[in-house]
């Protein structure tokens, strides 16, 4: 039905010819310098802008960002001395998602653009340009986790920019007044709830021994990071490649039991609070005494005034468990396949990957570094807090969520139901996982 | 125009071509007059209003993702999906969310303008405290909700628990988030028609009052023969106005719950939205807006009609 | 003549004096967070109470690193144009429309009223994404040729911002209602006397417009400075453009940044946030105040005919 497509075009051109033609020709400003270009391919003399959409501390305005910016620079006009970058603040998530998919029907997207939990379908729609060729000599030092978001096909259609990833987290001081050892981290599941209830009990409502984040309203933090655990069990949300929900595998019985388990040991309403940064918070102010972390952690607790906060890989199953975390905070860029500057917007994205960038991930923008060799560097003169989060990236498996083709939303939908019953009812687990899988097939079928 | 005037024109010999113009010009000034006005307008709001209602249509019987494909046509296919789940329980809470707070709100507004228009201390104080919320940032004042309903620490369970009784964990209860999200939407909206209310109230002659009283008319009676009768059009525009902005209720949903627990508090338009820029069904979208506008016409026309039904009869 | 202490007055005082607090508390609630510090603020859950002035959510506002992330002047001023924009033009639309559908008798009139009043019953969501597409593809702007193609047409420029929306079916409607309930004599005497069209709308009934009018300007003014979700989907990529409720709405979580707070993944600085918001609705309570007095007469003035 190419023909109904073509129509519809035409009819919006005509109705845009209307406008002008009818009312409001007078309003039509001379042609301005246009943003993206127009006309022919530029040729080399001619100055060309590359937009990029929400790139990460590449806005101007971010003075402190400015040596990143200088250098991401440098690079891009060293070999392109024509083309400049141009940054647009399109915001995050949803609003840039929405920003997105306006432009495409309005023929007016961007050059290059960040993503992480949409990349795969919209490259399996030919929006974005694979850049195998352009990594092809650095992607050996690239770790593989933080570009697994952006492989669909056996091509790679976006790299990451920097990256972070989950660890566990303590407070030693809790941990000590339960009368436990604060320097032996819990490394099975097991350890953990053993723990987890001696300081519960201890903890006389005072103190609590673990933090679950609840799937609550709109955040994905929850869900982030019970993927980690399901990753530790090799217990997949999906079938091949996110094209097929998978919450009824048989591998997740064990986490979901486990994840009801700990949540007995969280401070009481906590787990589906629905402010995020409050919720993780409580560990800081000795409310909590363990939890699942982001590597930013290290930072955040410092500044929150818990200067010896322990940093530990997260605790697997008892057996067949596996040494995994996931990513978080990883930023993807990706270019738009009907960008005019194809080369020049490719190139630009590799840019970040050079070493000054990436080590500049660290130092400038506080995140970590996607390369091997920038993670190694970095790791000579890191703390012990950061230290750990490194060899977690260099050695662990890495899980990224999956990205649902059809109508993520009400897959989403389904999971946070299946764990907001799996935390507050006693409906067993096995069914519960079954009813998902009727829930999500259902919105599968109908899409 | 005189009868002196009309005779003189009779009187004239045959007419220019101009003088007939300007003839034909006069007698028919008031249709040139309104089309010059409504041209301009009609072609504005055809373009900018019905063109994209019409391609809307158009795209609802598709299948679209917008992104580098083209609609393929399916038919009545995104409408029959609004027949599964969720999305009857959308239209559902929708309905729900909309009837409840037009017709509470509308209540104690109506209420709050009867005691303002009595001759109370401080009237101008009272008005602004009751307008002001409907000038608030929207996205704040849901965080400020936020903070209220934490189930961790919010206010409430602070109150449960001083007086020593269990906490409850608000953002998993369906009634409680649907609760709340009608008290915000009620919070935020009620200004509107306490002053329009009021100000309908105070525009009575007080004489009408005194002349009923005089006949020994009781305080009730007062209220339903004659404040009730006068206050008419303005409860019509009130309600009418009040029911199509209460049925696209969206921000506060969005805001506070994000249409969950299970769906339970989603909406049409939150629904819409996710459709339409996470989902990327664009025709499931465009099936949406068309089924809302449906709805809230066949509502409209309802409300009308009974309100005028009960002109009739008064 | 005094007054006696009766139960009615006791019901009629006490509700009013509780609904004012319930109104009232959430907005001091916030107004009270914006002088707090993040600690000061988790530390009371029922209302955040500064123990101590805390100014800094205010006084980094005028600091040159908030500034050059936050045009906050230029995005007032946006605003005003907008406001003004959308106040004067749709405003002498619906008068002029007003007077069309009551004065003028002409064929098809009635048909052109219920065609206008149609738009009022489709959300406003339908409209997000073909308005946009008109303005990008508007042929000859923005490097867009004739046919509209190749350029980004209005996208991130003025135009955008000032083009839909100016002929608002609410306000026609309103004025409608109001001109049906001003007698016809008053236009016939100025007939009489010779005078046209233009002449009459303006002499004869703007003056009697007038509190109808205060009401439009106040709605109007309300509404455009609020106005968020058009210019956040055609204006987003442009920050010299943006209007005050899209920069603050994107700015508000600035305020760990500008204040050398830690960054990152989730904390939040809500005492901030909620100065920044202070900050927007201020303008409109002000104007709100100041005009209530025209407005509730302006409100009367339509109420009782409407």
């Amino acid at each position: 039905m190419r023909s109904q497509n073509v129509s519809r075009r035409k009819f919006l051109q005509l109705s845009s010819l209307v406008i002008t033609g009818a009312t409001l020709a007078a309003c039509t400003p001379p042609a301005a310098p246009q943003a993206s270009g127009g006309g022919a391919a530029a040729p080399a003399a001619q100055p060309i802008e590359i937009i990029g959409w929400s790139v990460n501390g590449m806005d101007p305005a971010a003075a402190v960002n400015k040596p990143y910016q200088d250098a991401i620079n440098a690079h891009f006009t060293a070999k392109y001395p024509n083309a400049t970058f141009k940054f647009m603040d399109m915001g995050w998530d949803e609003k840039l998602r929405q920003n997105l998919v306006t432009a495409l029907l309005g023929g007016t997207p961007p050059d290059v653009i960040v993503g992480e939990n949409y990349i795969q379908p919209y490259a399996e729609q030919n929006a974005f340009l694979p850049m195998d060729d352009l990594i092809a000599d650095i992607k050996s030092d690239m770790v593989e986790g933080t570009y697994a978001a952006a492989v669909t096909g056996g091509k790679i259609y976006g790299i990451s920019q920097f990256t972070g990833c989950f660890g566990f987290e303590r407070n030693p001081d809790v941990i000590e007044k339960a009368g436990l050892d604060p320097e032996k981290a819990p490394a099975t599941w097991s350890e953990l709830l053993e723990e987890a209830e001696k300081i519960t009990t201890a903890g006389k409502d005072q103190f609590y021994g673990y933090t679950l984040q609840g799937p609550v309203g709109f955040l994905i933090g929850g869900i982030l990071r019970f993927a980690v655990y399901s990753k530790t069990a090799g217990a997949d949300l999906d079938k091949d490649e996110g094209k097929t929900p998978w919450f009824n595998n048989p591998k997740s019985e064990k986490v979901l039991t486990f994840l009801r388990q700990i949540h007995k040991f969280t401070p009481p309403g906590l787990s589906f609070n629905p402010d995020e940064g409050q919720v993780y918070s409580q560990l800081f102010k000795g409310v909590s005494a363990m939890q699942i972390c982001g590597s930013w952690h290290v930072k955040w607790a410092k500044d929150s005034g818990l200067q010896n906060a322990k940093y530990s890989p997260v605790p697997i199953p008892d057996k067949d468990g596996i040494p995994a975390t996931g990513v978080v905070g990883n930023v993807i860029l990706s270019v738009m396949s009907k960008t005019k500057y194809p080369e020049e917007s490719l190139y630009f994205c590799r840019c970040f990957q050079e070493d000054d960038a990436q080590d500049m991930a660290s130092s400038v923008l506080g995140r970590l570094p996607s390369r091997r060799g920038a993670l190694e560097r970095l790791k000579a003169k890191a703390d012990e807090g950061n230290k750990m989060f490194i060899d977690l990236l260099l050695t662990a498996d890495l899980g990224v969520l999956p990205q649902w083709r059809k109508d993520p939303q009400k897959i989403w939908a389904v999971y946070n139901d299946l764990i907001t019953k799996l935390l507050t009812t006693d409906t067993g687990v096995t069914q519960l996982m079954d009813e998902a899988q009727k829930s999500a097939d259902a919105v599968v079928a109908a899409a | 125009m005189s009868t002196t005037a009309k005779q003189a024109i009779i009187a004239l010999p045959p007419l220019s071509t101009h003088e007939k113009w300007t003839r034909w010009r006069y007698r028919h000034r008031q249709a040139l007059e309104g089309w010059l006005i409504l041209t301009p307008i009609l072609l504005y709001y055809s373009i900018l209003f019905i063109f994209p209602v019409v391609a809307n249509l158009y795209v609802s019987f598709t299948s679209w993702t917008g992104v580098y494909d083209s609609p393929k046509w399916v038919g009545l296919a995104n409408y029959r999906t609004y027949l599964s789940h969720p999305y009857p329980l959308i239209l559902f809470n929708t309905t729900l969310f909309a009837l409840v707070t037009l017709i509470v709100q509308t209540g104690i507004a109506f209420l709050i303008a009867l005691l303002l228009n009595e001759k109370v201390f401080g009237r101008g104080v009272y008005r602004a405290l009751f307008y002001i919320p409907t000038l608030t940032s929207a996205a704040i004042m849901a965080q400020v909700f936020f903070a209220f309903i934490s189930p961790f620490d919010g206010i409430f369970n602070a109150i449960l628990k001083a007086l020593g009784q269990p906490i409850v964990v608000w953002t998993i209860s369906t009634g409680w988030m649907r609760f709340f999200i009608i008290i915000y939407t009620i919070w935020r909206g009620l200004g509107g028609p306490v002053i329009l209310l009021l100000a309908a109230l105070q525009g009575i002659h007080r004489e009408i009052y005194e002349a009923a009283m005089v006949d020994g008319a009781r305080q009730w009676a007062l209220l339903r023969y004659i404040t009730l009768p006068i206050l008419r059009p303005m409860l019509i525009f009130v309600l009418v106005t009040g029911m199509i902005a209460s049925f696209q209720i969206f921000e506060s949903v969005l805001l506070i719950s994000n249409g969950g627990p299970s769906d339970t508090t989603n909406v049409m338009l939150l629904q819409i939205y996710n459709d339409a820029f996470v989902n990327v069904r664009l025709g499931l979208a465009s099936a949406g807006s068309i089924i809302m506008a449906i709805v809230l016409l066949g509502f409209s026309l309802t409300n009308m009609r009974l309100l005028s039904r009960g002109q009739a009869e008064s | 003549m005094r007054k006696r202490v009766t139960w009615g007055r006791i019901f009629v005082y006490s509700t009013l004096i509780v609904g004012s607090i319930i109104m009232a508390f959430p907005l001091v609630y916030s107004l009270l967070g914006s002088f707090t510090d993040l600690k000061d603020f988790y530390a009371n859950p029922w209302l955040p109470i500064p123990r101590k002035l805390y100014l800094d959510n205010y006084s980094v506002m005028f600091t040159p690193t908030f500034s050059a992330k936050v045009q906050l002047w230029q995005w007032i001023f946006n605003t005003l144009i907008r406001c003004a924009w959308y106040i004067a033009v749709p405003g002498a639309i619906a008068v002029i429309a007003g007077y069309a559908f009551t004065r003028l008798k002409f064929w098809g009139r009635d048909f052109a009223f219920l065609y206008l009043l149609s738009s009022l019953m489709v959300p406003g969501i339908v409209f997000w994404i073909p308005t946009y597409v008109m303005m990008a593809r508007f042929p000859g702007a923005g490097g867009n040729t004739w046919m509209g193609q190749g350029g980004h047409g209005f996208v991130n420029q003025w135009p955008a911002l000032l083009i839909p929306g100016l002929v608002n079916v609410f306000y026609i409607f309103m004025l409608r209602q109001t001109f049906y309930s001003i007698p016809i004599d008053f236009e016939e005497a100025a007939r009489v006397d010779g005078a046209s069209t233009v002449q009459v709308l303006w002499t004869v009934y703007l003056p009697m417009l007038k509190p109808v009018l205060t009401v439009l300007v106040i709605f109007q003014f309300v509404a455009i400075w609020n106005d968020y979700q058009w210019p956040l989907i055609v204006s987003s990529g442009n920050p010299e453009i943006w209007t005050l409720a899209l920069g603050i709405q994107r700015m508000l979580f600035v305020g760990a940044q500008v204040k050398g707070l830690p960054q990152g993944g989730t904390v939040q600085d809500y005492p901030f946030a909620f100065a920044m918001a202070t900050v927007a609705t201020l303008p409109l309570i002000v104007l709100f105040l100041r005009l209530q007095r025209f407005f509730v007469e302006g409100v009367q003035g339509f109420a009782l005919r409407g």
